[in-house]
């Protein structure tokens, strides 16, 4: 017990004395959750811009004009008088969808017939797709119901039984969870969980390779005192690193969700009970990939590209059932995978700790099975250091 | 140390290959991870658009009707009805669960009450927190169920004695044809892999950069580099990084190879501009590289402006959220990342097929990048030989 507070101790010099690993341990923990969101500080993507060829030119197309720039998602911006100008403008990112109104519209529509108008969309950025698709929709969904009212009281309906024959099932939709569908909202919380494994991977693996480079002999600091026992040294950094980033935890879920206005249903300490076996997972993994490392450098570069894919990989950004099975399996190696799941259903969507009993198990399991790698990892890493001297 | 033989970019470069060879790290960031990360990226999005994202029915009606729509909602490609809930928690436990994605409730008396005109509501609660799958189930459970609709229309008129051929101008007097004008499979694979890999490629190319430049500080070996250099600072910069641009160069072609071969990505522009493209974009970030090392004097400093920097780029090009939607401080730090630019390209040039003038102003903007290394040489002469800079970590 008292090596194990030595090495505690110690562990809390030799983070506090680098600034190297305080950059990763604090600067970016403090940094990047702010920097982070700014791109999605608007949330609802708005007003996206879209040029409208209007060959028709008469009052109804000049109706269609206005009712779609009114629409809140997207923005009437240049009204070119041909497709090759349309096209132009397009390329040069000036707008993202073209509209075309047909000559003769307003005639077809006068005369009772079915008129048609032509959205090209750019199905390559699916979120403006997306919003696009929907603005234009909804406008013309608007503009259809309003004519076929009139032409039904032509046909002798009621009113009321005009608009029950026009659309006699509706639907009704319920965004659950995000119930604006902000972006900020979408991305940022699973991000946030994902700072907290990504940094504290690097920074122990940081630790450990500064001190296999410089030859320092804390690494083995308290394992020789206790005549070969490794579980003091294990168990002491853990205690280190787990203080600093339960703290982290508090500031993130606590501090930053109300900060952000985040959706937020669960409760703090709950999900602090649940980010406990996932710190602790983090942290023996990146004690036994830290053995792995000779030099402080490496631990940066060898893991820093991974958080790109490890968050397409957790099934949050890309749905889980499209990620081949055999993949996604070994994806639940990585504690982010589970501890996005869980964290995202107990803090944002109301479950109860009963709902995640899964996820929390998992990473008690991973927990365990990184101390013992760790544990075997360092293990062999002493006897060399031994045999070396 | 032993006299150096001959001197200039000639002997940086072959002092340079004999580290690369030498160094572990640099053969793990410059082609084992690179590799990795694209196989790892392709495998993970090989499916292309999502499919059959599984929902939960309860159908309280049991009718002809709700069975139909139960049926046609399976059919969609987009979903799947893989439960079939009894009651409302039921159904709110199998979202929670994360079993499901989406619980639609089909109300009693649906039948009937289509039938009396009183138009009952189909109701979808969707799990809004994914924002992808949310998208797919929302379009298509509004156009199932918009279709049927449309039917029952069509049947109320005829009760009414209103032609078909009629009824049908009736139900839709204005038509929305949409055709896409890019993607015309709404694929994702050709746009999120070929943004993401880029983007990987980045995050080693810079690291890459700050830890061959960074290197020489810190083994305190910066003097040798420049007298290897004929006493030439910016001879001693393009020998060194010349080597990491060929390998990076090549990692690149093979990776546009994957990209246009092997997934078959469309290509509708130039081939030769997406290549140029490559060829300034390996050095504007290794022109960064350099920037951050000289600024700070220091390995762990730059590395982890490098890191910040090259880590957080994908959120800031606009793939997943546009640029014009971002505020201004957004826009501005997306305007001083080389990627945003070489995406640009690569998108035009690959998917949009765009004129080839179009992507000059983003080829000069990379270029721009790389003579960044210009007004670094000065300071960087002056590192190289004051030993007070050498040996920090």
């Amino acid at each position: 017990m008292k090596a194990l507070l030595k090495v505690w101790a110690q562990e809390y010099r030799n983070i506090f004395s680098d600034y190297g690993v305080l950059l990763i341990f604090y600067g970016a923990v403090l940094f990047y959750p702010i920097f982070y969101p700014i791109p999605y500080a608007n949330e609802v993507l708005k007003e996206t811009p879209l040029a409208i060829v209007d060959l028709d030119q008469t009052a109804l197309s000049r109706q269609v004009v206005r009712m779609l720039d009114a629409h809140e998602l997207i923005r009437v911006a240049s009204r070119p008088a041909d497709m090759t100008q349309a096209q132009q403008q397009f390329y040069e990112r000036k707008v993202y969808g073209i509209i075309l109104v047909p000559k003769d519209f307003e005639r077809t529509i006068l005369r009772g017939d079915q008129g048609s108008i032509v959205t090209y969309a750019d199905a390559g950025y699916f979120l403006i797709y997306r919003q696009v698709a929907t603005g234009i929709a909804q406008t013309l969904g608007t503009l259809s119901a309003g004519i076929q009212i009139k032409r039904m009281s032509a046909q002798g309906f009621l009113p009321e039984q005009a608009k029950a024959a026009a659309i006699p099932l509706p639907v009704i939709s319920y965004p659950l969870f995000n119930r604006s569908g902000g972006y900020a909202s979408y991305i940022v919380p699973p991000v946030l969980i994902l700072i907290l494994q990504q940094t504290l991977l690097i920074g122990i693996g940081m630790l450990g390779g500064t001190a296999r480079e410089y030859a320092s002999p804390h690494y083995l600091y308290a394992a020789r005192d206790q005549a070969g026992r490794i579980l003091p040294l294990i168990l002491g950094k853990a205690g280190a690193y787990f203080s600093l980033y339960i703290l982290h935890s508090v500031y993130f879920f606590g501090v930053l969700f109300r900060l952000y206005q985040y959706p937020q249903q669960g409760d703090l300490l709950v999900v602090l009970w649940f980010v406990l076996p996932y710190l602790l997972a983090v942290i023996f993994l990146g004690m036994a990939i830290a053995s792995l490392f000779r030099v402080r450098e490496v631990a940066i570069m060898v893991l820093l590209f991974s958080s790109v894919p490890i968050l397409f990989l957790s099934g949050f950004a890309w749905p889980a059932g499209s990620i081949p099975g055999w993949l996604f399996a070994i994806a639940h190696l990585i504690p982010s995978t589970a501890g996005i799941d869980g964290f995202l259903k107990l803090f944002q969507m109301g479950a109860t700790m009963h709902d995640v009993l899964g996820d929390w198990f998992l990473l008690w399991g991973l927990a365990a099975l990184y101390f013992i790698l760790a544990w075997v990892l360092w293990t062999r890493l002493m006897k060399k250091a031994e045999r070396a001297g | 140390m032993a006299a150096v033989q001959s001197t200039g970019i000639g002997a940086v470069f072959s002092r340079e290959i004999k580290r690369l060879i030498t160094d572990p790290i640099y053969l793990t960031v410059m082609m084992g991870l690179p590799l990795f990360s694209f196989a790892l990226l392709i495998v993970m999005f090989y499916a292309g658009v999502p499919r059959n994202i599984p929902v939960a029915v309860y159908d309280s009606d049991n009718s002809a009707l709700s069975r139909r729509i139960t049926r046609l909602i399976d059919a969609t490609p987009s979903m799947e009805v893989t439960h079939k809930v009894s009651d409302f928690e039921q159904g709110r436990s199998v979202v929670l669960s994360g079993a499901c994605d989406a619980l639609i409730v089909l109300p009693r008396n649906l039948e009937y009450d289509v039938l009396k005109g009183l138009a009952p509501a189909v109701i979808n609660y969707y799990d809004n927190l994914y924002l992808l799958p949310a998208s797919l189930i929302f379009r298509d459970v509004n156009r199932v169920v918009g279709m049927v609709s449309a039917g029952i229309s069509m049947h109320l008129y005829a009760a009414r004695g209103v032609m078909p051929r009629q009824a049908i101008k009736m139900v839709e007097p204005v038509k929305a044809i949409t055709r896409v004008l890019f993607n015309p499979y709404t694929n994702y694979i050709y746009f999120l892999v070929g943004s993401l890999l880029p983007t990987m490629l980045q995050i080693f190319i810079l690291m890459g950069a700050v830890y061959c430049f960074g290197d020489e500080l810190k083994r305190g070996t910066a003097g040798d580099w420049l007298e290897h250099a004929g006493g030439s600072t910016w001879k001693a910069v393009v020998g060194k990084a010349l080597p990491s641009t060929i390998v990076f160069f090549v990692i690149g072609l093979f990776m546009n190879t994957l990209l246009f071969h092997f997934l078959a990505a469309p290509l509708k522009g130039s081939a030769f501009l997406i290549g140029l493209a490559l060829l300034l974009f390996i050095p504007a970030y290794q022109a960064i590289g350099l920037l951050m090392v000289t600024l700070t004097a220091n390995m762990r400093l730059s590395l982890s402006g490098a890191a910040f920097f090259s880590s957080t780029a994908f959120c800031f090009v606009g793939i997943t959220f546009p640029i014009y939607g971002m505020p201004l401080p957004a826009q501005l730090w997306a305007g001083i990342l080389p990627l945003n630019y070489y995406l640009k390209i690569y998108i035009d040039q690959s998917m949009r097929g765009a004129p080839p003038l179009q992507s000059l102003a983003y080829l000069g903007a990379l270029l721009a990048f790389i003579l960044l290394f210009v007004p670094c040489l000065p300071r960087l002469h002056k590192l190289m030989l004051d030993e007070r800079y050498w040996g920090r970590i």
